[in-house]
């Protein structure tokens, strides 16, 4: 998994490339900490992303709490198998999501 | 015809030759002597004829004057029985009147007794006593007339001769007998000798002689001998003999003759007759007859040996001719050499054999046709040619075909599953063609497939197999081949190569040659070890095998069709667009080479066996139960991308889409993750992950094995999807999602082990 960040003044983009889980998930989820100060506009890329894995909803669920009280967070960019998890865990309805 | 041996003409004219030559001879000598003979005897004949001649002149000119003067006596009376002179003063007066010593008087009566005589005391004597003088009683017959008898001895006197005549008296009374001396008698004759011989010749040459009791001669033809002695003319007279017709051949005055003596009284008469003249006919006609016979036997010869050379001789050359030209090859040629019977009556029988010799002939090669075929027929049964090969079997497409140069090749291939996963191929080129070829690729066939059945490894049944086709190969024969061992869930080839042509491998559309080290050809050397290649195939490639029967091809300018050319025309591109699939994209190749081929060659006779064997490797997604594959690692977290990687390339494999892809790869992440997180607590295990795939539908089988706690994740409640971010707890999520995901998720807890299965349709 490799992960990229983004900062334009307030808005942090994280591009999210490979696979997104039980190994990967602890560094996107330190990728997003140290970079989520003073960020009011939070966006995930995962249009490179092959799959993503309950530890990575996690990180996305924890990252969307902190956005919720600071701005606003975004998920662009999502593969129709990706956006599958996203349906059946109830995550599309909770969080922004774009499909690709 | 050129021969040391001589011909028929050379063995015909020697023989000829020497039977002409005694016939020549014998005939010669036949007539010689014949003639010889015959001359002779004329010559005798001739001879004694005319001594005889004048022996009777002479005796009869004397006789007549004794006969004459008797007549006198009697006819005029002066004697009769019954005037009696006295007989001595009677033959003295004869004796006066002849001048000779002495005369015998004798008159005998009518009863034949003496009753005068010139000697008295021979009257009274009978003449019926004695056998000379019984001659005279002829006298008393009534008609003879006069008889007279040779000269004989005087029975007074032995010294002297005495001739007898006698005349009978006119009456009837009696006879006069007269005895005359030989002196007397000589005289006579030496008178008449004189002239009796000097007109007579015996033929041309010969002639008469008359000589004297003292052997002089007193007459000749040739007056020159007169007066000669007798012995001059070197013939040898006996005094004491006489010669009665004496014959004897001498040289008479050098001259070789015939000679012939008779005695008249004292005298000799001799006849000579010179042999030249005798055999004067004789030498003529041998003469004539060495003339004749050598022109008759000259032309009958020339005639015969040239009828012989042109009837016989000018034959046989045209029946050699025309035998020359049929063992040349020839069987159309007929021999007509029909001049005479025996000529035709040969040409006919060469002709007749000729003909059954060309229906054998024909019928032979109809049946070695026949055996070709039957041998064709077997090898072509030999070969699996049903295709598809493995109707089956969707992980391969597979087709193979021979085309035999002469009507047997030696070139094959064969196929066959080894096991349910693995794939053989061989393709093969036997050194030798026809029937022996044949025998030797199908040995070869067999023994290779044996060994292939039973199990070994790819390089093993080569090794194995050159040291069977070694044993007992007479016949020097060895073959090329190459056999790939596919392993058909990896695509992986083993390969032995026994110094065959390098095959080509398509992939995405791009034809290369597929290099491998060459092994030496089989049956070639004993003790050979191969060696195992390995190749990877990709889903898709295709494996292209032939001959060098295809790469050896030959058009009529023998320019070769070349590996360049058949890459090309396996390349695909502008000039060989790829074949359609409909019946199978490897059958398609076979035959678009085998067209290219057509379209190179230009109807030149194919010159060997044209083989190739083409295989596409379709991939693996269609396996049964027993197809699975595993991993164990160590369960920690680090080791959740090994799994998922792992099952990964198993779902490339199978063509696996992007979707059920990422579903599965979720799945594997939540469960190893889970085991690598929970399953040990704060100890260290492993975990095994079984992949399975099941066909129709085709199905993945993923089973977790670990043997830390029991947990059944199953057992935990869904989290209630409908909650907001806030109220939501993290985590918990993991199960529900592959549960969500998966077609199915099963739980067991076997043997100290947590088992769970997922499987999801493809």
């Amino acid at each position: 998994m490799n992960v990229t960040t983004k900062s334009e003044g307030e808005k942090l983009t994280v591009i999210c490339e490979g696979k997104l889980g039980t190994t990967s998930a602890p560094e996107l989820e330190k990728a997003v900490k140290n970079n989520i100060e003073g960020i009011s506009e939070l966006v995930f890329d995962f249009e490179k992303l092959e799959y993503m894995a309950s530890a990575g909803i996690r990180v996305l669920m924890s990252a969307g709490k902190t956005m919720a009280k600071q701005g606003s967070m975004k998920i662009i960019k999502v593969p129709p198998e990706i956006m599958e998890v996203f349906s059946f865990t109830g995550m599309a309805d909770i969080l922004d999501i774009e499909a690709l | 015809m050129k021969t040391k041996k001589r011909g028929v003409v050379v063995i015909i004219t020697i023989w000829m030759m020497i039977a002409v030559v005694i016939t020549y001879a014998l005939s010669l000598i036949l007539t010689y002597v014949i003639l010889s003979r015959r001359s002779e005897k004329s010559a005798w004949k001739m001879v004694v004829s005319d001594v005889e001649d004048v022996s009777n002149d002479l005796e009869q000119m004397v006789e007549a004057s004794v006969l004459s003067f008797m007549e006198e006596l009697v006819s005029t009376g002066t004697v009769t029985t019954a005037n009696i002179p006295d007989p001595e003063a009677f033959s003295r007066e004869l004796q006066s009147r002849f001048g000779t010593q002495w005369i015998e008087i004798n008159i005998a009566d009518k009863r034949g007794i003496l009753i005068a005589s010139s000697y008295p005391e021979f009257v009274g004597f009978n003449y019926s006593s004695s056998t000379e003088s019984s001659g005279f009683l002829v006298l008393l017959d009534g008609s003879t007339l006069t008889y007279s008898q040779p000269m004989r001895e005087d029975v007074m006197d032995d010294t002297r001769y005495v001739k007898y005549s006698g005349r009978r008296f006119e009456d009837g009374s009696g006879f006069l007998q007269v005895g005359l001396p030989d002196r007397m008698y000589d005289n006579w004759i030496e008178i008449q000798g004189q002239y009796v011989a000097t007109n007579r010749s015996i033929g041309d040459t010969g002639y008469l002689m008359v000589c004297s009791a003292d052997h002089k001669i007193i007459n000749s033809y040739h007056n020159e001998h007169k007066g000669q002695n007798i012995a001059d003319s070197g013939i040898e007279l006996d005094p004491d003999a006489d010669n009665d017709y004496t014959c004897f051949k001498c040289d008479v005055f050098g001259v070789p003759s015939y000679v012939t003596v008779n005695d008249v009284g004292r005298m000799h008469v001799l006849g000579v007759y010179p042999e030249k003249e005798a055999n004067y006919v004789r030498d003529e006609a041998v003469t004539m007859m060495v003339i004749m016979e050598s022109a008759v036997f000259g032309i009958l010869f020339v005639g015969l040996i040239v009828l012989m050379k042109k009837v016989i001789v000018n034959n046989i050359v045209k029946v050699n001719t025309d035998l020359k030209a049929i063992t040349g090859g020839n069987l159309d040629r007929k021999v007509e050499v029909r001049g005479t019977y025996e000529f035709d009556s040969l040409s006919t029988d060469i002709n007749a054999m000729v003909d059954s010799l060309k229906e054998f002939i024909t019928l032979a090669a109809a049946r070695i046709d026949e055996e070709l075929e039957v041998a064709k027929a077997i090898q072509n049964s030999v070969l699996p040619n049903t295709f598809p090969a493995f109707p089956d079997r969707d992980e391969f497409e597979l087709y193979a075909s021979m085309h035999a140069a002469k009507e047997v090749g030696g070139d094959f291939y064969d196929y066959y599953m080894i096991d349910d996963h693995t794939l053989g191929f061989l393709i093969a080129d036997v050194s030798g063609k026809s029937i022996p070829g044949a025998m030797f690729m199908m040995t070869s066939k067999a023994v290779i497939k044996n060994l292939v059945e039973s199990g070994l490894p790819v390089e093993e049944v080569f090794t194995q197999a050159n040291k069977r086709l070694c044993e007992g190969n007479d016949a020097e024969m060895f073959l090329t081949a190459w056999l790939g061992f596919l392993d058909l869930e990896t695509g992986l080839v083993r390969v032995a190569n026994a110094g065959h042509n390098p095959p080509i491998l398509i992939r995405d559309g791009k034809a290369e040659y597929l290099v491998l080290k060459p092994g030496l050809m089989l049956a070639g050397m004993e003790g050979m070890e191969y060696k195992e290649q390995t190749l990877q195939l990709q889903k898709g490639d295709i494996l292209y095998l032939y001959t060098d029967g295809v790469t050896e091809a030959m058009d009529k300018e023998e320019n070769l069709y070349g590996e360049e050319r058949l890459k090309k025309a396996l390349s695909f591109g502008e000039d060989y667009p790829e074949p359609s699939s409909d019946c199978g994209l490897p059958r398609s190749i076979c035959e678009l080479v085998t067209g290219d081929l057509v379209e190179f060659v230009q109807g030149a006779e194919q010159s060997d066996d044209i083989t190739m064997l083409c295989i596409r490797y379709l991939g693996s997604h269609s396996l049964t139960d027993h197809h699975l594959k595993e991993i164990t690692l160590e369960a920690i977290p680090d080791n959740v991308d090994r799994a998922v990687d792992f099952v990964d390339e198993i779902l490339d494999e199978y063509g696996c889409g992007v979707k059920e892809k990422s579903a599965i790869d979720v799945a594997v992440d939540e469960l190893f993750g889970n085991i690598a997180n929970y399953a040990y607590g704060s100890g260290t295990g492993y975990a095994t992950v079984m992949v399975n795939v099941v066909k129709e539908p085709l199905t993945m089988e993923i089973t977790f094995i670990d043997s830390g706690i029991p947990y059944d994740p199953l057992a935990k409640e869904d989290p209630d999807v409908s909650q907001s971010l806030d109220e939501r707890p993290i985590g918990g999520m993991g199960i529900f999602i592959v549960k969500k995901s998966m077609d199915a998720v099963v739980y067991e807890y076997k043997d100290g082990r947590n088992i769970l299965t997922i499987k999801k349709k493809l």
